[in-house]
């Protein structure tokens, strides 16, 4: 009995570039952010490509968590490695530094990558899914952070590891801020709309059919769990090349960067952009960090509050997001003036 | 696989035990290519278990099963599905969040271009579905679609596990004509508890009581039987 040759290659379906409207959306956000550098400066503008690429790393989560509706709530171990990894690699290697971050972001990201793929496969091969597989993840960030904090001859202990150069390629140093700026916005727009290209076609399909039923999928002759392992590593990896960037914008990495409250801070920044959008990841983390900054400005003690409420206020009342709660908003809106007229 | 005097699928000694329950027990049966055959029985009696097991969502304790000249017992349901062989489950599974086409895109080859795609779409009735969620489908549509993203698969062996649940009279009319055009080129494989319509497709038919086949024959030889009429079909 000759193999059924027409299975079953993962591949995108869509036939060009299709402007759908999160395409669109992600597009007009990316524009506005390129016109940031002439609105303001310095400091700011340096804490606005942080926030780009902490958007970058909640666009890995929603990745795997949005597609495949599978929580990772340890995420934070890709975004902590990838920058422990560029940070160890650049201050511990005595690499040229003609090459040392390129060296670290290839030490960073493949560790990061690694570490999912190591993980990923007993999980997932293991048919761990669900709660299980997110109380893992969880572990697996406590793990990583008591790596961190004990390991203090490679990591730096408690304090970290400070002097991580700018990030430079061939020569040329992103080390002002206008150039850090446009570095996390390139990197982001990339991951961005590759990542919408890829979700819009064959794999974005899948990745929701799994979601729905995973023996169904099984049935129809795909390996979920190879597929699953591959989101998973992709998403880590997208995860450690934020952290590895964010850690040559930010010149130090100490171990908040690995630790359970950034995990939790992704989940809430995604579930606020609407899990399962991408581009709401970036948006969501944008929200979210304004809120920081207004309530944090009245009082430091008030967020930790506010955001413990207001995330059980987004599930109750807005699970799917903040834009599609307005938009939903908007919809019945127009559609009541309709009835109106 | 072209000889007919082959067989396409076959069951040797096939046991399924949950502890110390025997779901099916010593099951031997061998299914021609292109044959048509109904397995009945009541419920409990292992059918679905029977299926579990031929597409790999259930291993088997003991017995082998084989495709052709290949074991698949033991094998992973995504590898018995690309030798060849697709299920339609009990309750529709289709994909909810999906709509009506790409839920056959995603069962049919990874190629297919719009016009396969609209042709299966007649095929089942599903034209003026295209874009629909398939969870905005009635039952029966979403039973229909099933059995499309099924046959998309381009099988050799066909499982079907209570095609006509939910189905109107016309329905289920419908399936049986479309079954039987499948005779001679797939073998389809179906559990029924429809009397009516096992009856209307006329084929071998195979009766499972507690786990062991306690009949097969044509369905005329099957229905006065008198294990059969007694644990079954009832007499009137």
């Amino acid at each position: 009995m000759s193999t059924n040759d027409h299975k079953k290659p993962i591949r995108a379906v869509g036939k060009s570039w299709s402007l759908r409207p999160s395409t669109v959306i992600a597009i007009i956000m990316l524009a506005l952010l390129a016109a940031m550098p002439t609105l303001v400066g310095g400091y700011t503008l340096s804490s606005y490509r942080d926030i780009l690429l902490l958007g970058l790393f909640a666009l890995s989560l929603d990745i795997f968590w949005g597609r495949t509706g599978i929580l990772s709530f340890g995420h934070a171990t890709f975004f902590g490695i990838g920058a422990y990894g560029m940070a160890i690699a650049s201050i511990r290697f005595g690499i040229d530094p003609y090459w040392v971050s390129l060296a670290g972001l290839l030490f960073g990201v493949g560790l990061a990558s690694l570490a999912a793929l190591a993980v990923g496969y007993f999980i997932l091969y293991g048919g761990v899914r669900g709660a299980y597989f997110t109380i893992v993840t969880l572990a697996l960030t406590l793990i990583a952070n008591q790596i961190a904090v004990g390991w203090s001859s490679v990591t730096g202990g408690d304090s970290g590891l400070i002097g991580v150069p700018p990030f430079s390629v061939f020569g040329y140093s992103f080390g002002s801020s206008t150039a850090s700026f446009y570095l996390a916005l390139g990197i982001l727009a990339v991951c961005l709309l590759t990542a919408l290209r890829i979700m819009h076609g064959r794999l974005g399909i899948l990745l929701t059919a799994i979601q729905d039923n995973e023996l169904k999928v099984r049935t129809l002759g795909y390996r979920t769990q190879f597929i699953l392992l591959m989101t998973f590593v992709a998403s880590a990896a997208m995860a450690g090349l934020a952290g590895a960037i964010y850690a040559t914008g930010t010149g130090f990495v100490a171990p908040d960067l690995i630790a359970l409250l950034l995990s939790t801070e992704v989940i809430i920044w995604v579930a606020v952009g609407g899990s399962g959008t991408l581009t709401g990841a970036v948006i969501g983390t944008f929200v979210v960090w304004q809120l920081q900054q207004k309530i944090s400005s009245v009082s430091i003690a008030a967020w930790p509050i506010f955001i413990g409420s207001f995330f059980i206020l987004l599930v109750l009342v807005f699970p799917k997001g903040l834009p599609a709660f307005f938009m939903e908003k908007l919809r019945l809106l127009g559609k009541r003036e309709g009835a109106d007229g | 696989m072209s000889d007919a005097s082959i067989p396409v699928l076959k069951l040797d000694h096939v046991h399924k035990r949950f502890g110390d329950y025997a779901a099916v027990t010593d099951v031997s049966e061998m299914f021609a290519p292109g044959e048509l055959i109904c397995v009945i029985g009541p419920n409990g009696a292992g059918k679905s278990t029977l299926l579990n097991m031929i597409c790999g969502t259930l291993s088997v304790s003991e017995g082998s099963i084989t495709f052709g000249d290949t074991a698949i017992d033991g094998r992973p349901p995504e590898q018995i599905a690309r030798l060849g062989i697709a299920r339609k489950f009990q309750m529709p599974s289709v994909f909810e969040s999906l709509t009506v086409i790409d839920n056959l895109r995603l069962a049919g080859p990874a190629h297919s271009d719009d016009e396969w795609l609209d042709e299966m779409l007649e095929k089942i009735h599903l034209h003026d579905d295209r874009d629909v969620l398939a969870a905005d489908l009635p039952h029966g549509k979403k039973q229909w679609l099933e059995i499309g993203m099924a046959l998309a698969m381009k099988p050799k062996v066909l499982l079907l596990d209570e095609p006509t649940a939910g189905l109107s009279v016309d329905e289920t009319r419908d399936t049986a004509g479309f079954l039987k055009e499948l005779e001679g080129r797939v073998t389809v494989i179906v559990i029924e508890h429809d009397m009516a319509f096992v009856r209307e497709l006329g084929a071998r038919t195979i009766v499972l009581h507690n786990g062991s086949v306690i009949a097969s024959g044509p369905f005329e030889e099957i229905e006065n039987h008198e294990t059969v009429r007694d644990v079954y079909l009832g007499r009137r």
